[in-house]
Formats: structure tokens, sequence, C-alpha cells
């Protein structure tokens, strides 16, 4: 069972990533920005669902990405950490 | 897992005690038949049943005419020489992959047919035929290695308030000390991303493969946080 993980950097703004390297795997996990989706396949992705697109290694949400700020007081300026998303899947 | 290319395979013929190429070989084939038999068993009346009788082998190699011998290559003209010809030349296959292995399939071979052709415009070519005589042998191989099944398994931990990290047994009794960790959440954010080396920042966990898992320094455990890891543990670890 060759079952993997990985982070992806998100683009704020936008609605999915899509991923070449996942696409035909079975998703086990989707987490964005520390919540876990639910994954449907077909349809649109409603509210804390990812639609994930087998073809293409697409992962769709309803809503769109956004970042968060670091109120960092040793830094000059603010610093904003984008989304993330956390992947577990089966080879 | 490597590959074999065309460019890895040569065909070689014994003289005096060396095995030397047969060149310039530019195509080569070899074949293995056996000749498949009725058998008479308990069951044959209702299933017909075989087995092989006798196994044939044949080899082909193909190339551009040279005229000399050299220590590495064989002319075509060897093989037309009286003696050799019309005697059994011990001979052998070589298949050389990507990274350097080697297999070769060795015997006794006939000569039975040679062609030379040549084109006014192209090199001349030969076309060298043979027909097996007695057994073949190859090196053994080893059979496939034993499928190695991975193991998921979890377990979570406390936190405790102003730490930031988790070692040694989880709740539960397990341990992720080696294993390939697939899911690090903590109270409030699930999917943490796992990295092997530096400093963890914010929603951020560091695993080097060692017995501990570290969290950002800035952001040390609050009262009653727990972490839950999820790990993959092969049967070989």
């Amino acid at each position: 069972m060759p079952v993997r993980e990985a982070t992806y950097d998100t683009v704020p703004g936008a609605y999915e990533i899509i991923r070449p390297e996942l696409a035909f795997r079975r998703i086990i996990k989707v987490s964005l920005a520390g919540t876990v989706y639910h994954l449907v396949y077909t349809g649109e992705p409603g509210n804390l669902e990812v639609l994930y697109t087998a073809s293409t290694g697409g992962f769709r949400f309803i809503n769109s990405f956004g970042y968060y700020l670091i109120n960092n007081p040793n830094a000059p300026v603010d610093t904003y950490i984008k989304d993330k998303i956390h992947i577990i899947w089966d080879e | 897992m490597s590959e074999v290319l065309g460019s890895g395979v040569a065909v070689q013929a014994k003289v005096d005690g060396d095995y030397i190429t047969i060149g310039c070989a530019v195509s080569c084939a070899w074949s293995y038949v056996n000749e498949i038999i009725g058998k008479t068993d308990v069951n044959a009346g209702s299933y017909r049943k075989k087995r092989v009788r006798i196994s044939d082998v044949r080899g082909n190699v193909a190339g551009v005419i040279i005229t000399e011998n050299e220590p590495t290559r064989l002319s075509i003209f060897h093989f037309l020489q009286e003696a050799i010809r019309r005697s059994e030349v011990d001979m052998r296959f070589l298949f050389e992959d990507t990274l350097g292995t080697v297999r070769s399939i060795q015997g006794m071979f006939l000569v039975s047919g040679i062609d030379l052709t040549a084109d006014v415009s192209a090199f001349g070519e030969f076309d060298l035929n043979l027909e097996g005589t007695g057994s073949v042998s190859t090196e053994a191989i080893d059979p496939p290695g034993e499928v190695v099944c991975d193991e998921m398994k979890s377990d979570w931990w406390v936190l405790a308030e102003g730490e930031t990290t988790i070692s040694g047994a989880g709740e539960n009794g397990e341990f992720f000390a080696g294993h390939t960790l697939l899911e690090v959440a903590r109270t409030g954010y699930a999917g943490m991303e796992i990295i092997g080396s530096g400093t963890p920042g914010n929603a951020q966990a560091l695993y080097t493969g060692s017995t501990t898992i570290a969290f950002d320094p800035a952001n040390p455990g609050l009262p009653d946080e727990k972490i839950f890891v999820i790990w993959l543990e092969s049967d070989a670890s």
C-alpha cells in the first residue's frame, strides 16, 4: 500500500489546484488550512467539500483560497502566510 | 528496475578461449521454441494434457561487413572458413541493462546460413543465421523479493503546555519513530505541513525520521492541546 502525503501552496483568490502527478489516484484525505474536506467526485463542491477530478488531478473548492497574517514584531513588515493544502493518497 | 537497450545486446563467438563480439552488428535475434506434444494421464480423457518434448534454439546476427578480425571484433568472413562453417561454434548472447547488469545465454551453434548483400550506395551487409545444437545455459536469476506490506497506524499525544515537541509512546502505546509520517494534526489544525529539516513555522511539523516531532517554537502547546499522528510502518522496519 504505497500511501503518500504532500503539502501544496495555494494562490490566494484561486479556487482550485491542479496536480497532474495526482491524476487517477485514490485520494484518502484532503485538508485545506487545517480543515479536513469531504471528497466528492461529481457535481459542484459544496461547503466543506472538495471536488476531485481524476483526469487532471484537480482539487476544487467552493471558496477561494486565502491567507492569514502573522504579526511578527521582529520583522519589518507583517508576514502573509498562504493557505496550504495537505493531501494523502494511495499510489 | 532497469531496461536492456538494443545497444546493450551483443553476440559473441568463442575464439581461442575468448568470446569476441561479432561486428559491426546492427541487429540480432535469439529464439527458443518448445515442441509441445500430447500426454496421457488419468484425466487425459476429459482435458487434453501436454508436455514439452524437444526444444530448439535459433539465433541471427545482421550487420555491416568488416574484412579483418580485430581483437574485439569478429569479421563475418571468420564464419565462412571451412573449419568454422561446418563445425559447432560456442556462442553467447549478452544482454546488458542500463545499470550494467549482464545476463548471458550460452550454447553451441551451427551456421545454418550466411547472406552477404551490398548496395552501391550503402555499406555491405551480412546476415548470419544460427541453429542451436544441444542445450543452452544461462545464469540463475534470483526469485522476486517479497512484497513489503505497509501498515497504517495512528495515535495521539498530549502537547504539554509550553512545550513544542512530542516523542515516545502515544496515549495508545504506539510509536511513530523511524516510520513514514502521513498526517500530523494539532488541535484546531489538520494536515500540518511535514518538513524534514529547518525550523518549523506556523502550521508546520518537523520530523527528521527520529523519535521527535517538533512544532513552531513561537507557538508552544496550549492547555489541553493534543497531537494526532498517522504513519506507515513497513514489514521491513
